[in-house]
């Protein structure tokens, strides 16, 4: 046991791995001591795999910051492909595996020029690539089916199989989370989130690693639709590629914490829930709910749920690192909150 | 002295605009060659294009005999030239050894996370007297703690070409001796050859072995410091006649106080006693 | 022949309608650096006012242009002053601000869900349908009548921001702020002042739109980012470069209809957005617009 600690890089304390370890045994036998009920263990299922995409859409949005409003357009492309695969007698991993190749090829073919942008520049690419995504995908109807969509064969196999697919994929998320975040890689993305052009002139090759990203991310987001494609066992191209599913992303992320690793998870957990219980009486609400509640986030706890977490610990005697104030956008709890007042010219050079 | 780093008639236009134009430049090996000349000369253009930052019009530039021109930034730190900039670009929410990390892991083509690789840029922090805040955030640094700060990070980098953009400027005198003082030890310690583009002239002539004055974006004279503050061009387009008047016969070069090594550690701890 | 006027007649009145559309977004960008993604739900909350003022009040909706003008105004003052007002600028902030004001747009959509319903509505006033013979094509008088307003409306902004102190002192301030202050001017009451205008021409976008096309809550993406297509294209100098970048969307949308389904023209301008900001983000006319 010693001599595979040692053999961990620095970044990675075994505590960390020996808790993702337990926790992912814990909840991966579940079902064996407690009889979960369909809708329950679905539920979850549906959770793991939003759980997976927003952290993807985290590792753009909030690691390197650039904040996409398009990335429906590969979690639909995932979908999609491997929607056409299955019902082409495919099996199942591959044709989920494919879904995510494809999806992540798509994302580099329009994110490699676009990346050069900055902050809402690529930001409105994004709703722009979304959008187009959109259009062109519903007039595709041999590959989408317009407005009918596609249904796709069910699936046979144990009761629990999504749950513990699913449960799997999200395992896979999160440590790729971790490595990406705290590796010397995740270095280099926070000091282009930081300053492109700087990061530049100290040797890091900003255009080829914001690639590497997007291609992860949309490889993660196609594995997604892909899954989602199989649990609904029906898909079409105006939910799949539509701008709420976009925004759904984006609220998850900026909701849980930006940046975070524990941000994407608790603000997928509490969107699924939200639309969960609301979606019966107040189909349209939610919506609004939440751009309210991204409102607030903004101006009060830009770090978000975890963000409070955050306060809540610190009270509690937790004193994280600057590093950990870093990971998001600058957090009123890590820092004071500078006068916000007046024309807000963020300085280059803070005052002496 | 061999050749190290250099520039044939480059040119950068702007539009109509020549900010640079047909510059021709040599560094020698372990050299300190000082770049100056009046605001909007094309002192800093120049740097850029060196760097990588952004691409000449014309000419070509060769480091140690492979052509760099064109070539992006990133690229051009790889091949061993790194820069600082004129108003510092710390990465304002990465800790102070985060910065040097970024450069040490980067600065060369393929990343190198070896273990030896935080020592290594704790040992810079050291060199530059910023070892103890190196958890600190740089904005808790004062403005030159930030400059060294940016030192250490281009060091980082292993370059042998080291371009300092201004790095003495908005100083008080006691902090700008200690700056000098640091770069004539890069040179001296590191054998890392230096341009250095600077308004502070008893810096810039007291640390460059060689000057090189830009006006309008050409290159209106070079020599030794004595040579050019002596320059009849060099002073009418520059140095003003005070200036001239002043020094008219002594050496500039010999303005020794302002880079003993000593001073250097003395001004690097009244650094940090700021903030 | 003849189609190749009819293409250039619809082009052209359809570029005065983007024209108009787009300046406030160009406005607030250009003199507060902020990507107002709040546009197109003012637009959409300008053609339901239109439509209500209809509706309820049995107002002609160009009649009402000054009533929106009036509302929007002061609804953007508000904005700006509860909350655009504490948003750090400029590239360090994109994020925040960005985020904030999708989310403000988030919630207007939903008012107008709750208010309004799903439903797609259009005004039916008594010359809706009608169309006048313009240079041997026929045109429906509503396209007519916004392309007249939004001309006159452009020019008006141009004279105002050209020769009054208030207009050149905004412009003063979209160049450099600080020497603003220096120089007296109240630069967080041209912010305000600017966010106001700006918010009022979309409201007036929004008008143009419920008069021309159908309109429902979700109305509004696509016009912010038409607006923002022609933002990018046209620089954010002066009203002529939108003109032209207006100008060069429409013959661009309308050219496409000869080899597209309409429903796809739409990704036209998308495409061409993407294409334009990676190209040539200085725009077509080499204005700066990423500064």
């Amino acid at each position: 046991m010693k001599a595979l600690t040692e053999r961990l890089p620095p970044w990675l304390p075994s505590r960390v791995v020996i808790i993702f370890l337990v926790g992912f045994a814990i909840v991966f036998a579940l079902p064996f001591f407690l009889p979960i009920p369909e809708t329950l263990h679905g539920l979850m299922a549906q959770a793991f795999i939003f759980m997976s995409a927003a952290l993807a859409w985290n590792w753009l949005g909030g690691y390197v910051g650039q904040v996409s409003f398009g990335h429906a357009a590969m979690f639909g492309v995932g979908g999609f492909v491997s929607a056409r695969l299955l019902l082409a007698g495919a099996p199942l991993i591959m044709a989920w595996l494919a879904g995510g190749v494809v999806a992540a090829i798509y994302g580099l073919l329009w994110g490699h020029p676009t990346l050069r942008l900055r902050g809402p520049y690529f930001a409105i690419a994004t709703i722009g690539v979304g959008e187009a995504t959109r259009l062109v995908m519903t007039f595709w109807t041999s590959f989408t089916g317009g407005s009918t969509g596609v249904s796709l064969p069910i699936q046979g196999g144990s009761q629990y199989q999504m749950y513990w697919l699913t449960l799997e994929l999200l395992a896979g998320v999160v440590a790729a989370s971790y490595v990406l975040r705290k590796s010397p890689l995740g270095l280099s993305f926070l000091a282009i989130k930081e300053d492109v052009e700087a990061a530049g002139d100290v040797g890091v090759n900003a255009s080829s690693y914001q690639d590497l990203v997007l291609f992860l991310s949309g490889l993660v987001m196609g594995l997604c639709g892909a899954l989602y494609a199989s649990y609904f066992a029906f898909i079409n191209p105006g939910d799949m590629f539509g701008f709420d599913r976009s925004i759904g992303f984006v609220l998850m992320g900026a909701v849980g914490g930006i940046g975070t690793i524990l941000g994407p998870v608790l603000g997928a957990a509490v969107l699924v829930i939200i639309q969960e219980t609301l979606i019966a009486s107040f189909p349209d609400l939610y919506l609004g709910l939440y751009g309210l509640l991204l409102v607030l986030i903004i101006l009060f706890e830009p770090l978000g749920l975890s963000g409070l977490i955050l306060r809540a610990a610190r009270l509690g005697g937790y004193r994280p690192s600057a590093s950990v104030a870093a990971g998001g956008l600058s957090s009123s709890a890590a820092k004071g909150r500078s006068p916000g007042a007046g024309p807000g010219r963020v300085l280059k050079e803070p005052p002496t | 002295m061999s050749s190290l780093l250099k520039g044939e008639l480059i040119s950068k236009h702007f539009g109509g605009l020549k900010a640079v134009d047909s510059v021709d430049f040599d560094l020698n090996e372990g050299e300190i060659l000082g770049l100056i000349g009046p605001n909007g000369a094309g002192k800093t253009t120049l740097f850029a294009v060196m760097a990588g930052s952004i691409p000449p019009t014309s000419g070509r530039i060769s480091l140690d005999g492979k052509f760099i021109e064109g070539w992006p930034a990133h690229r051009v730190v790889h091949a061993g030239i790194c820069r600082t900039h004129q108003l510092v670009r710390p990465f304002a929410r990465l800790t102070v050894l985060e910065n040097v990390l970024v450069g040490r892991y980067y600065g060369k083509g393929r990343i190198r996370r070896d273990p030896s690789a935080r020592d290594a840029a704790l040992g810079l922090l050291e060199f530059v007297g910023l070892d103890d805040r190196r958890e600190g955030l740089p904005a808790q640094l004062t403005l030159a703690g930030r400059k060294r700060l940016e030192v250490a990070r281009a060091l980082a980098t292993d370059p042998r070409v080291l371009l300092l953009d201004e790095v003495v400027a908005g100083l008080n005198p006691t902090e700008a001796q200690g700056l000098s003082s640091l770069i004539r030890q890069v040179r001296e310690e590191r054998g890392i050859s230096i341009i250095m583009i600077e308004h502070v002239m008893q810096a810039v002539m007291g640390l460059s072995d060689r000057v090189m004055v830009l006006d309008e974006g050409k290159k209106i004279a070079e020599g030794t410091p004595e040579q050019v503050a002596n320059n009849a061009e060099v002073i009418k387009a520059y140095l003003g006649e005070d200036y001239a008047k002043e020094r008219s016969g002594t050496d500039p070069s010999t303005d020794r106080e302002w880079s003993s090594p000593k001073v250097s550690r003395e001004a690097g701890r009244d650094d940090r006693a700021g903030s | 022949m003849k189609q190749a006027l009819d293409l250039a007649v619809s082009s052209l009145l359809l570029g005065g309608f983007y024209a108009a559309m787009a300046y406030g977004l160009g406005l607030i960008y250009g003199v507060l650096r902020v990507v107002n993604l709040t546009h197109g739900g003012v637009i959409m909350a300008g053609a339901y006012l239109t439509w209500v003022l209809f509706t309820e009040l049995g107002i002609d909706p160009y009649m009402s242009i000054p009533i929106i003008l009036v509302v929007f105004f002061f609804f953007g003052v508000a904005m700006y002053w509860g909350l655009v007002r504490f948003l750090p600028r400029g590239a360090a902030g994109g994020v925040q601000s960005l985020l904030l004001l999708f989310g403000l747009w988030l919630l207007m959509r939903n008012v107008a869900y709750l208010l309004f319903k799903g439903d797609t509505r259009s005004i039916q006033t008594s010359y809706a349908t009608k169309s006048v013979n313009l240079l041997g094509t026929s045109v429906p008088v509503t396209r007519i009548a916004v392309f007249l307003i939004a001309v006159v409306v452009l020019i008006a902004l141009h004279f105002l921001l050209t020769h009054t102190f208030t207009g050149k002192a905004i412009r003063a301030v979209a160049q450099n702020p600080d020497s603003c202050t220096l120089a007296g001017i109240d630069v967080e009451r041209i912010y305000m002042l600017a966010f106001g205008m700006g918010t009022a021409l979309a409201g007036l976008g929004g008008l143009f739109v419920a008069t021309i096309f159908a309109f429902n809550p979700e109305t509004g993406a696509v016009e912010l980012l038409k607006s923002f297509v022609v933002v990018v294209l046209g620089g954010l100098g002066s009203v002529l470069g939108i003109a032209a970048g207006a100008l060069v969307l429409a013959v661009a949308e309308s050219f496409s209809i000869l080899f597209m389904p309409s429903f796809l023209t739409a990704a036209v301008g998308f495409v061409l957005l993407v294409v334009v900001l990676v190209f040539r983000p200085g725009g077509l006319f080499g204005e700066k617009v990423l500064r």
